[in-house]
């Protein structure tokens, strides 16, 4: 489950009002995420938690779960 | 071996179909693996026996890297990771760079050196950039290969062992182990055939007719000929399409023989040359390539650069903008290293680089103020900039040394002036006098030597032309027809010209795919090697 909060944070960066986000959603799905934009909302990411990933991880990232999944196991550690 | 040449054809391909078959019949599917890889080291010895033992060092030192890297933890796992990167780097760069390295470097000192007496062994670029994606994959947490034999196979297959695709461990694994598409299915078989026969009819008729037409000028031009302004133009514009034909129809055919041997592997081409922009030609052309610099060099160059600038305390935007240009400008770097230690390679590599970046600004620039422009004849007008751009850095990579390459561009931009010749005044019609009174094109030209062979008359060049620009910009594409992975979206399909739709078990694919395939064998006079090959 995709947390509002995460959600916000991807849409704000992308400058999107509104796009429905799954588990499953690929990146590339959302309007305006592709190569160019990648690192800075990973990078937004990071800032709005306070945490950091490990390179391996952002390579990792398969879809918007898994960036979730990430960013909870980051919080409860 | 060549896919194109007799051996391949007649004898190689029927033997290991053959066998497969009969171990298929006999329930002795265990058997397959060590078929396939012993039928990978009899077409890798063809090449040059002395290959064979310098693929099995790279791809034994690498599997007992990679079991050290899943059985250590931490620290030791850290070690063992970048042991591997180091040493599939310097791997490369002994077989491939020393020669040309030590040779610069030695003049630099003022020692003379020989150069070793060793080519760079036939596609070690490929297996060395698969096997550094494998171990980044396992590092990363993804699934390895504990079976030596598979992963030997994994590495060393014979549908792309020598020119790609760059398969991915995680991308082939399911039909590596077993889970084949099918042994000898029917259908597949039928189906990597046709897909053969297109690519081997792309490239022993369609780029090989390109190649007698492009090769007599990049020759006269390595030699310094001055060259025709309307030649030039025709031969760059017509090799564009050549290493199209070229690479593509190697692909197709690798997909093919993938399907035929139950192996998926992924597609390499979806119509670069439609693209709009060049970051849209980059998802299109080499598709495993361009996969491969994103995600192993831009992403990680670019989160390092990012993180390295935020720590800084510089503005964000800066960073990012910064990062972004620095990411791209290094991999397109590497890109054009990994395709030849030379200098050409490199500025190829740059120019892209430089490309992209331009492509960027140009994103930003109609974002701040807010354009946007999205009619058909913007679209069009944006294809046709693309493909001249890309066509332009061709002349890079297609040029053996730099001065090739400048005299090449001298003459397309009309230095040595623009002569129209005769036999393209022929075929102007009405312009014809008009031309010819005018005097301009005559004025201050220097080059009147024809380099073109004659035998090639301007309507043969022209219908050639055509023809080319038809297949690349309006029948659908191998990927459209042949969705190897059961996903096929005809919406895609960029209408169904002649009747070409999708393939289907049918009598007119069959009657298509024997057409190709007779044309091409007889065409084939003089079998040619890829330019994919070299690197």
């Amino acid at each position: 489950m995709i947390s509002e909060r995460l959600k916000k944070v991807i849409l704000a960066k992308l400058k999107l009002d509104e796009f429905d986000i799954h588990d499953v959603t690929l990146a590339n799905e959302i309007p305006g995420w592709d190569s160019l934009n990648h690192i800075s909302i990973i990078i937004a990411v990071e800032k709005e938690y306070n945490i950091r990933f490990k390179m391996p991880e952002v390579l990792k990232l398969k879809n918007i779960g898994e960036l979730q999944k990430l960013v909870d196991s980051k919080i409860s550690t | 071996m060549l896919f194109n040449s007799a051996n391949f054809l007649f004898l190689f391909l029927p033997a290991v179909l053959l066998l497969l078959y009969v171990v298929g019949t006999l329930k002795k599917q265990a058997l397959i693996p060590l078929l396939l890889f012993i039928a990978s080291m009899v077409f890798y010895y063809q090449s040059n026996p002395l290959f064979v033992p310098i693929l099995l060092v790279s791809i034994s030192i690498n599997y007992l890297l990679s079991r050290a890297i899943i059985n250590s933890f931490l620290c030791r796992r850290n070690i063992w990771f970048y042991a591997a990167l180091l040493f599939n780097i310097t791997y490369l760069a002994v077989f491939k760079y020393l020669n040309i390295f030590g040779l610069h470097l030695f003049s630099l000192l003022g020692i003379s050196w020989s150069p070793v007496a060793i080519s760079a062994p036939l596609g070690i670029s490929f297996y060395t950039f698969i096997q550094i994606a494998y171990m980044i994959d396992i590092y990363s947490g993804d699934d390895d290969e504990k079976n030596p034999l598979f992963y030997a196979l994994f590495v060393s297959n014979f549908a792309y062992l020598t020119a790609g695709p760059l398969v991915r461990y995680c991308q082939i694994k399911e039909t590596l182990k077993g889970k084949l598409l099918g042994i000898l299915s029917s259908e597949n078989l039928a189906k990597g055939l046709t897909l053969f026969a297109v690519g081997l009819f792309k490239k022993a008729v369609i780029a090989q007719s390109l190649s007698e037409i492009v090769n007599p000028v990049f020759s006269a031009a390595a030699l310094q000929v001055k060259l025709i302004y309307w030649e030039t133009w025709i031969a760059v514009i017509l090799y564009s399409f050549q290493i199209y034909f070229d690479f593509s129809g190697y692909s197709d055919m690798a997909l093919g023989i993938g399907l035929m041997i139950g192996i998926s592997i992924p597609w390499n081409f979806d119509s670069p040359y439609r693209a709009d922009n060049i970051v849209d030609f980059w998802r299109r052309w080499h598709i495993t390539l361009s996969n491969w610099i994103k995600d192993y060099l831009f992403t990680p160059v670019n989160y390092t650069l990012t993180r390295f600038g935020l720590g800084l305390n510089i503005n964000s935007s800066i960073v990012s903008n910064a990062a972004y240009y620095g990411a791209t400008l290094s991999s397109m770097f590497i890109c054009g290293l990994w395709h030849g230690a030379s200098m050409t390679f490199v500025l190829w590599g740059v120019s892209h680089g430089v490309l992209i970046s331009i492509n960027r600004l140009w994103t930003e620039f109609k974002n701040r103020l807010k354009l946007h422009i999205k009619s058909r004849f913007s679209c069009v007008l944006a294809q046709i900039v693309t493909f001249l751009s890309v066509t332009m850095t061709w002349v890079l990579f297609r040029s053996d040394n730099m001065a090739t390459a400048k005299s090449i561009f001298a003459s397309l931009s009309g230095s040595n002036g623009l002569y129209v010749p005769g036999r393209l005044l022929a075929v102007l019609g009405p312009l014809r006098p008009l031309l010819q009174k005018s005097g301009f094109f005559d004025a201050g030209n220097t080059a009147k030597n024809n380099v073109l062979p004659t035998q090639f008359d301007t309507g043969y060049i022209l219908i050639l032309l055509f023809i080319s620009a038809f297949i690349v910009w309006a029948l659908p594409n191998t990927k459209d027809i042949f969705e190897i992975n059961g996903s096929s979206q005809n919406a895609r399909m960029p209408g169904k010209i002649f009747g070409i739709g999708e393939w289907t078990p049918s009598i007119k694919w069959s009657c298509i795919s024997a057409v190709l395939i007779v044309t091409a064998v007889l065409y084939a006079g003089t079998i040619s090697e890829f330019i994919y090959f070299k690197f």
